[in-house]
């Protein structure tokens, strides 16, 4: 049977013109507005904008979100690691983290990290992370920088639309047909707010980023401390089960995302992003009928029949659009606060997508343009760097 | 909520300052790296950079670097800490190291070390009470570190 076509689908020709100010600023800022220096360089950047491009065409013209996201955000996590990998072999030979790395204090950062300097930062002036301030990769201000203006610009859909690990266990979570745990109980959506407690606390009286340390399941996928003492091999353990049961596991099992939504600190923090951002998404009490059905796809259990009834969603909603999707009704939709429940659905929408997908594009770009140069060198050369 | 024409033209003025914000972001993005990098806070706590420098030893091809003990706490000072010590440059270095350490105020040396460059085999002799067992030992990309740990008098 065809499928009910989205209200929110616009014909083809609009959706072509709605592209070109997305084509234009990605271009723009992928290549840095510089000329292209060779070929290698002009077909990176020219298959990253297409492939970015094609997407929100996808989006514009099915009326669809999650697919489309989805397909660039799982595409992103994989590459990130893949290149982050490459890059570790490439400056160290490995991807272990000798001491050497943590007095040099080159350890690239991530946003994870961010809620356990805030303590430490206010009271002793200082970051407690073995980093680079400025310049090189993945620097501590250059994270700061791009998680605050995420936060800005689109809230918690920072965990959809821009967190290069958020992919992993979205992947994952899209793998069984059916789910074999249906329901979680709505206690432990709490538990990423007591981590993020428990990591805050014990950072500042440690002075060490403890979840990084002990519980960081990505570090299976990025690098982690060379196993030198019986701590480090605990360590060792703990963040490759973790990365097994929440990241591959439990997603597959329950098809949510389930680090993302019972576990991240980050994601909790995230959250309160949601109540500065101007987007959020709504249900048209008019249309819902109480089915039920965005509360079940929901990858992190940000809609409660509590939730569906009030017409809103709960305050750790990632904005990835599987619900608006999925919703037979075509109850839900992407909402600018202050306007009334499906007011101008279209238009609020492609607001919301134009600052989504283009902090996608420009966020992911760079690691998409360097695992195809990778790649491509792979294939010239039979090295990857 | 109400919502009226005054909230229905703000949400979507809120709306589009977004996208603004996040054109800025992007096409800005070196200068607010630089300038967040430049708050005062935006420094590496002591416990991973090793502290401020405090006294250098020329020894003609090579120099050491003493950096002042570091007592890490989020508040005040810990009973244990660390002092850091660097001799460079690394292709500079002789075979064997072997030179006492003040890291104290009055500058009588704190403890004696040696080291064999070459194995990384390295020993700590206390001169005074206070100084512990070594922590870390071993070659950077441009020196050779050595961390010893210390209780504070």
């Amino acid at each position: 049977m065809k499928s009910k076509r989205s209200s929110l689908a616009l014909p083809r020709g609009t959706a072509l013109l709605l592209c070109l100010p997305m084509l234009l600023l990605s271009s723009l800022l992928l290549s840095g507005g510089q000329p292209v220096r060779n070929a290698q360089d002009g077909i990176a950047i020219g298959v990253t904008v297409l492939f970015f491009n094609v997407l929100f065409y996808k989006m514009l013209s099915s009326g669809k979100t999650d697919r489309w996201r989805a397909t660039a955000f799982v595409l992103y996590a994989v590459l990130l690691s893949f290149t982050f990998i490459v890059r570790m072999f490439e400056a160290r030979g490995a991807m272990s983290l000798s001491v050497a790395k943590f007095i040099e204090c080159d350890v690239p950062f991530c946003h994870i990290v961010i809620p356990m300097t805030v303590l430490p930062m206010a009271l002793t002036r200082s970051i407690i992370f073995p980093g680079q301030i400025a310049g090189g990769y993945a620097s501590i201000a250059a994270m700061f920088v791009l998680w605050l203006g995420a936060c800005l610009v689109l809230g918690r859909g920072f965990c959809s639309w821009v967190c290069f690990f958020g992919g992993w266990d979205d992947g994952f979570s899209r793998l069984a047909r059916t789910a074999r745990i249906r329901t979680v109980p709505a206690v432990w959506t709490l538990l990423p707010f007591a981590i993020l407690l428990l990591v805050a606390i014990s950072s500042a009286a440690l002075l060490e980023p403890t979840y990084c340390a002990w519980l960081c399941p990505f570090k299976t996928v990025t690098e982690f401390e060379a196993v030198t003492s019986v701590t480090i091999f605990l360590k060792t353990i703990i963040f490759i089960a973790l990365f097994l049961g929440l990241v591959i596991i439990l997603p597959i099992l329950t098809k949510r995302r389930t680090q993302c939504a019972l576990f991240c600190p980050m994601g909790a923090l995230t959250s309160f992003a949601n109540y500065l951002n101007v987007f959020d998404v709504r249900s048209d009490p008019d249309r819902c009928v109480q089915c039920g059905q965005c509360a079940r796809v929901c990858p992190v259990f940000s809609i409660t029949p509590q939730s569906l009834a009030a017409g809103v969603t709960r305050m750790t909603c990632v904005k990835c659009g599987k619900c608006i999707d999925a919703c037979p009704q075509q109850a839900l939709h992407f909402h600018i606060k202050g306007t009334p429940p499906a007011w101008n659905s279209v238009m609020t929408r492609l607001l919301f997508l134009y600052v989504s997908s283009l902090f996608l594009t420009v966020f992911a770009g760079g690691t998409f343009m360097d695992a195809l140069r990778r790649l491509m060198n792979l294939i010239q050369t039979g090295h990857l760097y | 909520m109400k919502t009226t024409r005054l909230t229905i033209g703000a949400g979507l003025l809120w709306a589009c300052a977004c996208f603004t914000m996040m054109l800025v972001l992007f096409f800005g993005f070196p200068r607010w790296e630089q300038a967040c990098a430049a708050l005062p806070f935006m420094k590496i706590n002591d416990k991973y950079a090793g502290g401020p420098v405090l006294s250098t030893i020329e020894h003609g091809a090579y120099r050491t670097v003493i950096h002042q003990p570091v007592f890490p706490a989020l508040i005040g000072q810990a009973h244990k800490g660390f002092v850091q010590v660097n001799w460079l440059p690394l292709t500079n270095l002789p075979p064997v190291i072997s030179e006492d350490i003040a890291c104290s105020s009055d500058g009588r040396p704190d403890f004696s070390i040696t080291i064999n460059t070459s194995s990384g085999q390295t020993t700590v002799k206390p001169l005074r009470d206070g100084v512990l067992p070594l922590q870390t030992s071993c070659a950077l990309s441009d020196s050779w570190v050595v961390r010893v740990a210390l209780a504070r008098k």
